[in-house]
């Protein structure tokens, strides 16, 4: 029996080893277009891969073009520390200061000595202490003009009313010292009494302020006078006043 | 349809060289020369030709997605054809395990018979035979006659025992010897 079993595998090997069958066209044709179907995957693999890098290339591009933007844009560091030391209001201050004298102060300098040696006393008004005050509180905005023509005109909102708290720059009248003066009103605006250079006028003013039943501290509105000419204002009514 | 042409060695390089590079007329004279043999030995693996041409066609798409590997030391035939062999496992495994179907009890109905009795048979009766056998038992007899694999062999390729691969091997040619026996005895008959 096991002797035949063995006869058949020689019987269906040299029966079937060497046959042959030619296939069907059908299958060479599948075949072709499943090989068709793997290219274009390896084409769409290729695309995508092109299509990456030119994105990454756009990337580059665009992050450039804004660094370059970036850096013509910002301030070189010597201008930033400049603004912020005035900012701070330190050094500028004292060029201011310096400056001042130099300038604003040359009308007065055809007064008395005395005047000029005196320190500062609350009930007087003192022109220079003004200045500084008010280029202090003026911020750096004024710091590239000349120090002359920024305190001629002040057409910038200053934090008018703490200053005139403390004071008094406006009257120099006991009573008046707390004006409802905010912030959004100029320096033009709370000296515009002074504008004619006549202290007459002022006086009168004053006097009107005091009696009228309107909201005190409401100046009329008038043009902008210069400094220069409001603080010579200031200082004229003390010597009659005393 | 590709049509058929002998291939020298040096065309053999050739066509390798073209199937490398993508060339499509190199695949089809590749095909063309070898598909041939090739389904043959897949229709003693298939249960019939429409099978057959399907794992003929899944061995030949390896063949040029993976013809990198051939290193060229054996011969190209026997790179496709284990190719082709291994295709028809794998389908083989994504089907049903292997559990044979028929229970042979009895065999001693079975006496022996003169080998020239069965030469007679043709050559598309013998591959009939092959395919009427369950797929497990003509996995094995396909693996140990016509591959020349050992039982470890076939047992660690079909995840089976080598015991299981012995005992299935003697069920398929008992089942073969009755068939021939049987197909023997209507001729005689006729």
């Amino acid at each position: 029996m096991d002797e035949n079993l063995h006869n058949i595998d020689d019987i269906f090997k040299s029966g079937l080893d060497s046959h042959e069958e030619i296939p069907s066209s059908h299958v060479w044709e599948n075949l072709e277009a499943s090989l068709d179907k793997k290219d274009v995957v390896a084409y769409k693999k290729k695309f995508i891969v092109v299509r990456r890098i030119a994105a990454v290339l756009v990337l580059l591009l665009l992050s450039f073009l804004a660094y370059e933007l970036t850096t013509r844009n910002q301030v070189p560091p010597e201008e930033v520390e400049q603004n912020k030391s005035t900012e701070q209001g330190t050094i500028p201050l004292k060029k201011e200061k310096s400056k001042i004298k130099s300038s604003t102060r040359s009308p007065f300098q055809s007064g008395s000595s005395k005047e000029k040696s005196l320190p500062p006393q609350p009930g007087k008004r003192n022109a220079d202490s003004l200045f500084i005050q008010l280029s202090n509180q003026t911020g750096h905005r004024h710091n590239q003009q000349s120090a002359p023509e920024k305190n001629r005109h002040f057409h910038g909102s200053i934090d008018m009313a703490t200053t005139l708290k403390k004071r008094s720059v406006v009257h120099g009248v006991p009573g008046i010292n707390s004006l409802p003066v905010t912030a959004s009103h100029s320096y033009q605006q709370v000296t515009g009494l002074a504008r004619e250079n006549k202290w007459q006028q002022v006086q009168h003013l004053i006097k009107n302020d005091s009696n009228s039943q309107s909201e005190p501290g409401l100046l009329p509105d008038k043009k902008p006078v210069p400094v220069s000419e409001a603080t010579m204002v200031f200082n004229a009514p003390k010597k009659n006043c005393h | 349809m590709p049509e058929r042409n002998g291939l020298l060695p040096e065309t053999e390089q050739q066509l390798i060289k073209g199937c490398l590079a993508g060339k499509r007329i190199s695949q089809s004279r590749l095909y063309a020369c070898y598909a041939p043999k090739m389904l043959g030995v897949c229709l003693r693996y298939a249960k019939n030709r429409e099978e057959a041409e399907e794992i003929l066609q899944e061995g030949f798409l390896r063949v040029f997605n993976y013809i990198h590997q051939f290193k060229g030391t054996g011969s190209l035939e026997g790179w496709i054809r284990k190719i082709m062999v291994n295709c028809a496992l794998l389908r083989y495994r994504n089907k049903t395990g292997l559990t044979p179907v028929v229970r042979i009890d009895d065999s001693s109905e079975y006496t022996a018979q003169d080998p020239d009795t069965y030469s007679s048979i043709g050559t598309k009766e013998l591959l009939q035979l092959v395919q009427e056998l369950p797929a497990g038992y003509s996995m094995i007899f396909n693996l140990y006659v016509f591959e020349g694999m050992k039982h470890r062999e076939i047992a660690e390729a079909l995840g089976i025992s080598e015991g299981t691969s012995k005992s299935n091997l003697f069920d398929a040619r008992l089942l073969l010897q009755k068939a021939l026996t049987t197909r023997k005895k209507i001729a005689n008959y006729k």
